[in-house]
């Protein structure tokens, strides 16, 4: 059993200052196994997969691969060592192109002797017949070499993606694909996969479980990062849970329940957020007709949407990324301009987001770091930047400090934003307290309508709980929130009506648990299957 | 005169103008194309020039050889400089925009005081051996291009060989490859296991040397001497160049050639001897500047990382 583990640590601990990330942790990787590791965010699974890429180094503790101890000073010993890392947030260059982008590591690495000895045997004997080059010179960069190269990759592990592309143009699926095969080209035989399904459809999850497959029969070893329960007991041999940086459980997948597991992850008994059940008003309040924007390159990115939410309900847009969600919330909130429709609130037009604003509408962007919220700015300024508050805090444009503190103090206390002082920089709190700030900005208010992009995005399961709770509570006083998510089950456990997105167009879909694989191929654009 | 002749000399000045702004620009493609801008490149020319034209100066008995030695001079200091600036700039992730602005600053100042304590206030300029003109053989006796695309000094024929040169290498070599990765996504280029630091400052060693070659003509090529201040704006024209040539080698050769236009006709205007103030015709190049960046600096595609000082840590 032990002269199994292709990978292991012994007792590693990262420390950043006084935070202590990675806490005493052992691990094992076995060849030919999928082991998932399983962690809130902030738990340290992504400083650990760091170290073992060597993109961090330990504070303690050792690394060892098949049997013998190893120092990785940077990710170039890692790779050398067969270590491949595809990261949440693909490490491609998007305007190279996806041959440029596969030479850039093949060149580094196919001139030292041995390491690549066996893609190189492999690639030789896909390609004979075509003499394509089982490695590129380290000096010139040869176009057609570097795409012949990707080529013979691609088949030789089934992974098709066209090699002279751009890599800008390709769908975040092929996207991850260029990644795999990018450490497959060095002959990585262990893949460390940060939150591989983040950003995919349900389909594209099955197609790369597949790939996954196809890899552990190849006798690579894969460790496989998610926060996703279901993903991970479906697709894992081997689970290891990590709270707060400590390595809280071990064990072959099947073991523990999923509710264990979640426990362990925790530490505590998950509580389901409570939902009663809604009756539905006839008084409307956001009502959109024919509607279409362009997106930023001038594409259509909303075609033709009609949708309209009534006092009471939470209507919920599902979809990939990127079909248009992000334009048609901007839309609604005047910040981009509409070329055919209308867009009513409460029975009235108003134009300018300022206006929009004044008619009652609260808005929860995508992205609180870019235009949630100002990291540089106190917790103070921050909840003071929605015109409402503005108003009413400041006397011909001169805000009163003590009123503004204490407006802030008292959201601060209602919110639970911690630390709970006014006058410290956003960028000081973490993730989930910085969309705390959000909430109290624009919910506070009390807005006719709320549209939330995305409200969860990166927050741990409480302080989702904690928005989810504060999204419920605005119908339940009868207002109308307007919730879209990429998480399916965010919007399946919390709307009253859904519909799905995809390539702008919007589709009337149930909320029923049981036809989530419908929702799936609608979210694929694959309409008419449900009729 | 009649027009052949003027256009001729047009295009022949055109060309000579062109030379310095292309020298300097194509070091800063590359150092922007790794990802770091370099607005200390009009200070890099002006201590070119003045190194340059001390080298020269200080090795004149050697004749044919002082202007070579004083470019390898010009070269060397604006490597020295662009060290300088790759130490505040990489190595300590200062802004970079401040720290080429202070390199700029800090040369107009120590150019003139080096300038002055070596030859003292004269009042005559002091000329050293420079660059002859130098007629390629048999392409010189061309009828109207002879004169004017092959009869300069040989530094203006090596600056358009650097065009493909500069090119081959951003396009066709690994290491090129790999600059430009840096300036798209440095820490995607970190994970393949290159040095972001590295690429970046070899590039801006490039950059610096190429800029103080740049100044080294115009004091030991355009004219045998050195005053301060001599290089009057055109490193900031040569960001502009690069820009205008979408951080592309052969489109940067193109945008020098245009603003070597400009100061050419700039020269000629003056000796026409209309009735304008030649003020005028002196802020042709730069009203050219303006209006070629206002019309197209929204349309050109920046590498994605540029004046992004890099920290692996994030």
């Amino acid at each position: 059993m032990e002269t199994d583990n292709i990978l292991e640590l012994q007792h590693v601990t990262k420390t950043f200052g006084d935070l202590v990330a990675v806490d005493n942790v052992d691990f094992e990787l076995q060849a030919g196994e999928i082991h998932a590791i399983l962690g809130e965010n902030g738990a340290g699974k992504s400083t650990l997969m760091n170290l073992i890429y060597g993109l961090h180094q330990p504070s303690g503790g050792s690394i060892h691969i098949s049997g013998k101890p190893k120092i990785f000073k940077s990710p170039r010993d890692a790779i050398a060592n067969g270590i491949g890392m595809v990261h949440q947030h693909f490490m491609l260059i998007e305007n190279l192109t996806v041959a440029e982008n596969i030479a850039l590591t093949v060149a580094q690495f196919s001139s030292r002797d041995g390491k690549t000895d066996s893609i190189e045997s492999d690639l030789k004997s896909v390609s004979q017949e075509n003499g394509i080059p089982s490695k590129l010179s380290t000096f010139r960069y040869k176009k057609n070499d570097a795409i012949r190269l990707t080529e013979a990759l691609s088949q030789r592990f089934g992974l098709a993606v066209d090699p002279s592309v751009l890599v800008r143009t390709l769908s975040v699926g092929l996207k991850q694909r260029v990644e795999i095969l990018k450490a497959l080209a060095v002959d990585a035989r262990i893949l460390i996969l940060d939150e591989p399904t983040a950003v995919l459809s349900p389909q594209e999850v099955t197609d790369f479980f597949t790939i996954l497959r196809a890899l552990q029969s190849d006798n690579r070893s894969i460790i496989f990062i998610s926060h996703k329960m279901k993903e991970v007991l479906e697709i894992s041999d081997r689970i290891t849970v990590l709270r707060h940086g400590k390595k809280v459980y071990n064990g072959k997948t099947g073991e523990r329940s999923a509710r264990g597991l979640a426990r362990e992850m925790l530490g505590e008994e998950l509580s389901e957020v409570e939902r009663k059940q809604n009756k539905a008003t006839t008084d409307l309040v956001l009502n959109i007709s024919g509607l279409t924007v362009l997106g930023s390159r001038n594409e259509t990115a909303v075609l033709d949407v009609s949708i309209q939410t009534y006092r009471g309900e939470i209507v919920g847009i599902a979809g990939v990324d990127g079909n248009g969600q992000r334009e048609l919330a901007e839309a609604i909130m005047g910040l981009r301009p509409s070329k055919f429709g209308t867009v009513e609130i409460l029975g009235m037009q108003p134009s300018g987001t300022k206006n929009i604003r004044r008619c009652g509408v609260g808005y929860i962007p995508e992205d609180r770091r870019t235009m949630g919220i100002i990291t540089s700015f106190s917790i103070a300024e921050n909840l003071m930047l929605n015109i409402m508050h503005f108003e009413h805090l400041a006397k011909h444009g001169i805000i009163s400090q003590k009123a503004k503190n204490r407006a802030a103090m008292q959201l601060i206390d209602t919110y639970d934003i911690r630390p709970p002082f006014a006058n410290i920089p956003a960028a000081a709190l973490s993730g989930g307290n910085q969309q705390k700030i959000v909430l109290a900005r624009e919910i506070s208010p009390q807005p006719e309508l709320l549209v939330a992009v995305n409200p969860t995005r990166g927050l741990d399961i409480n302080a989702a709980q904690y928005v989810h709770q504060n999204l419920l509570a605005q119908r339940d006083r009868k207002k109308s929130v307007l919730l879209i998510s990429t998480e399916l089950d965010e919007v399946l456990q919390m709307s009253d009506r859904l519909y799905v997105m995809s390539r702008g167009k919007l589709i009337e879909a149930t909320t029923h648990r049981e036809n989530i694989e419908t929702l799936g191929l609608l979210m694929m654009g694959e309409a008419a299957t449900n009729a | 005169m009649d027009i052949i002749a003027i256009l001729e000399d047009i295009l022949a000045a055109t060309i000579r103008g062109a030379t310095p702004l292309l020298l300097a620009a194509l070091g800063e493609v590359v150092a922007q194309r790794a990802g770091v801008i370099n607005i200390g490149i009009e200070g890099m020319m002006l201590i070119g020039a003045l190194f340059g034209w001390v080298g020269s100066f200080y090795f004149a008995e050697l004749l044919f050889f002082a202007p070579w030695i004083g470019l390898l001079i010009a070269g060397f200091s604006g490597l020295v400089t662009a060290a300088l600036f790759a130490f505040f700039a990489i190595r300590l992730r200062g802004d970079q925009v401040v720290i080429g602005t202070a390199i700029t600053l800090l040369a107009l100042g120590f150019t003139e005081v080096v300038y002055v304590r070596l030859f003292g206030q004269t009042g005559s300029l002091q000329s050293v051996p420079y660059f002859k003109q130098f007629d390629v053989p048999l392409l010189s006796q061309i009828p109207f291009f002879g004169d004017a695309l092959f009869s300069h000094n040989i530094i203006v024929y090596l600056a358009f060989l650097l065009v493909p040169c500069v090119y081959f290498f951003l396009y066709h070599t690994q290491l090129g490859l790999r600059v430009r990765a840096c300036g798209e996504h440095p820490k995607a280029i970190s994970t393949v296991g290159s040095s972001v630091s590295l690429l970046r400052t070899i590039s801006l060693l490039f950059a610096g040397a190429m800029a103080g070659i740049g100044g080294g003509y115009l004091s030991l090529a355009d004219v045998p001497y050195f005053t301060p201040g001599m290089t009057t704006g055109r490193g900031f024209i040569a960001l502009a160049i690069v820009i205008f040539g979408k951080w592309h080698p052969i489109k940067t050769s193109g945008a020098a050639l245009l603003f070597g236009l400009g100061f050419a006709l700039d020269n000629r205007f003056q000796a026409f001897g209309w009735d304008i103030q030649y003020q005028w015709f002196l802020m042709l190049p730069f009203a050219l500047c303006l209006a070629v960046l206002a019309g197209f600096v929204g349309k050109a595609e920046a590498p994605l990382a540029l004046g992004k000082p890099y920290d692996p840590s994030e």
